[in-house]
Order: C-alpha cells, then structure tokens, then sequence
C-alpha cells in the first residue's frame, strides 16, 4: 500500500491511532506501519498527544447550572413580552404622554360643541311651517280666488263706467 | 448536486436522531423534553467550552447562553440536522465570540491560582508524592497551553474531534466549512501539538 504521509491521507492515520473500530484498512495499515518509520513515528507522536489530552480534565459543573439556567429562561421571556409591548406602543408613547391630556379635552370639547349645535333641529321647525302651509295652503287659495273674483267684478265695473262716460 | 446530498444526508441523520425528536416535542410545548435534553448534553457542552475558553465560570456562562438560545428558536427549529450539530455550532458561535472580545485576558491571572489550589489527585495504588504532583500539573500546564495556542477555529475542531468524538462531516456542519477544510484544521492542529506535546509519550 502506499505510505499515507506521502499521498497526505492523515485521517487515515489519525483513525488508525486512535485504534477506532471502523478505520478503514487497519489491517494492511498496521503492516505498513511496521514497516515505515514515517508513519510509526506519526502514530506515536499522536498516541502521546491523545494520552496527553485524556489527562486533561474539566472541573465540575456547578450545582445550581439548571436552576440559573430555568431563571434567565423566565427572565428572558417576561423580557420578550415586554419587547413586545413596546415595538407596539413605543411610537405613540410621546405624544400618548405628553399630549394625550390636551387632545382628550380637545376632544371633549368638540363633541359637546356638536352635540349643542346639534340640538335645535331644523326639521322641528320646519315641521309647523310645513303643517300650517298644508293646513292654511287651502283657505289661501280660497281667499285668492275670491280676491281674484272681486277684482275681475271691480274690473269689469270700473270699464262699463268708463265706456258710459 | 453535493451540497442537495448533504443536505439529504443531514435530514436522514436528523431524522434517526432522538434528540433532535426531543427538540421537536420542545417546540411543541414539552418542557420536559427539554429538561431531557439538558441532562444529556449539560456536561458535554460545558467540558467544551471550557477547553475553548480555559475559564469554568465563562465556560458555565456561555453554556447557559447557548441552551438559551436553543429554548429562545423552539418555536422555529427544523430537525434538518442532527441536534449536536444544532447545539455544538451554537456553543462554537458563542466561544469564538468571547475569545474575540477578549474575556479571558481578565480571567488569565486566575489560571496559575486554580492551578495551585487544585486538590491532587487520587490514584487508586497510593497517594501521589508532592513530585508527581507537580510533574502533573506542569504536564497539565502544557497541555492547556498548547490547545490555548492553537488558532480558535484548530483549537474547535481538535476538541470536538477528540473529545466528542465527531466525524469530520459533523465538525464541517458545525464550523460551516468543507469536510477537506476540516481534515486540513485537524492536520495543521495535530501537527502542532504532537511538535509541542510528544515529548510526554
């Protein structure tokens, strides 16, 4: 087989090293390595670096992790609510604060102002106008008429006067 | 056409993967399913990042940022990958962060005194002598150094190759890179530390 350093396949190597059950080749890979000092050399330099590493132990975890951990959930969701709100209201909170006062009384003010104007109706007192019109409408054109007769007499007389003459 | 096979890839792992139905019952509205994947990948996740940051009380903090952030999208996860992928880009996300703005510079004066106060430890054929102690320590004092020197996306993949044992197709989701991006990290990783750390086979 050809040496693995040669043709750059480390992974091979580091596979190998680490003695892991599914390297490929480990077979003919140990035959070679007994065989190349290149590759030894590399395998044991990596052994000792994985042992090396192995040594290296992390201290323990803190005994109250899960109990910070649930509070800064806690805390973050009361945070994105609040976030919420905000993205929401932020943009009316100036004028809600500071001109909300004055704009509500403005606005009481110009409802009671349409509610008085509002209260004397026209239609009330269009309504006697309408009913005396359609109650007296009829005797007016009564009196007209007998106005008119009278005058066409008078006009009449006034005219074989004035003929006799 | 490769990257439509990941992605098909990444949907079947997804859909064998029980954490990742876990976070589906989450989504739902299932708290317990939550607390159930907690358990499972507390420690996990805290080892990690204090490996990345070489700082517990940071460790601890971006841990909790992290699964945070993991209840924050329940109403928006898609189990279009496995859940470590999820979770472990989420932690590496949060880590490079800190290693950028710097919050270890604070905290690295404290490594020498929790190295001083650490208890030593107990080997099961006798006590340690004061010697093996020390040797211990420093040993440990190498290691540490050595992953601390190691350039912030190296040092992730060395840790998540080694420690989680990820496969490199894994380790690609979670950086966002090639699959041949993170052969060529963890060989330039390696290569650094076998340089600086052989010495101790």
């Amino acid at each position: 087989m050809k040496c693995p350093l040669e043709i750059g396949e480390h992974a091979q190597l580091l596979a190998f090293g680490a003695r892991k059950p599914d390297a490929p080749g480990a077979a003919e890979l140990e035959r070679h390595v007994a065989t190349c000092s290149a590759c030894r050399q590399f395998v044991a330099g990596q052994q000792a670096v994985w042992q090396a590493l192995d040594a290296w132990e992390a201290p323990p975890v803190a005994a109250d992790f899960d109990r910070q951990l649930y509070r800064r959930i806690e805390q973050d969701r009361l945070l994105q609510e609040t976030v919420w709100w905000r993205r929401w209201l932020g943009p009316l909170r100036p004028v809600v604060l500071r001109r909300g006062l004055p704009i509500a009384a403005a606005a009481g003010v110009l409802a009671a102002a349409v509610l008085m104007l509002d209260r004397p109706a026209v239609t009330p007192v269009s309504k006697p106008e309408t009913v005396q019109v359609e109650n007296l409408q009829p005797e007016q054109v009564q009196h007209a008429l007998d106005d008119m007769e009278m005058l066409s007499d008078f006009t009449r007389a006034a005219r074989a006067d004035a003929g006799e003459l | 056409m490769t990257e439509r096979v990941n992605h098909d890839m990444g949907a079947i792992a997804a859909a064998l993967d029980y954490d990742a139905e876990l976070m589906v019952r989450v989504k739902e509205g299932d708290g317990v399913s939550f607390g159930l994947l907690l358990e499972k990948h507390r420690a996990s996740v805290i080892r990690f990042l204090y490996r990345m940051v070489q700082n517990q009380a940071v460790a601890e903090e971006l841990a909790q940022e992290a699964f945070l952030r993991v209840y924050r999208s329940r109403d928006t996860y898609e189990p279009t990958a496995k859940f470590t992928t999820w979770l472990f880009r989420i932690a590496t996300h949060l880590a490079l962060n800190s290693l950028r703005d710097g919050k270890n510079r604070r905290m690295e004066s404290r490594l020498d005194e929790e190295l001083s106060d650490a208890p030593a430890r107990q080997v099961p054929d006798g006590r340690p002598s004061v010697e093996q102690t020390m040797v211990r320590q420093a040993r440990l004092e190498e290691v540490r150094q050595a992953v601390a020197g190691l350039p912030e996306k190296q040092r992730a993949a060395v840790l998540m190759h080694k420690y989680e044992e990820m496969e490199y197709t894994q380790i690609a989701r979670v950086l966002n890179c090639s699959e041949s991006a993170v052969k060529s990290l963890l060989f330039r990783a390696y290569e650094t530390l076998r340089a600086r750390l052989a010495y101790m086979a």
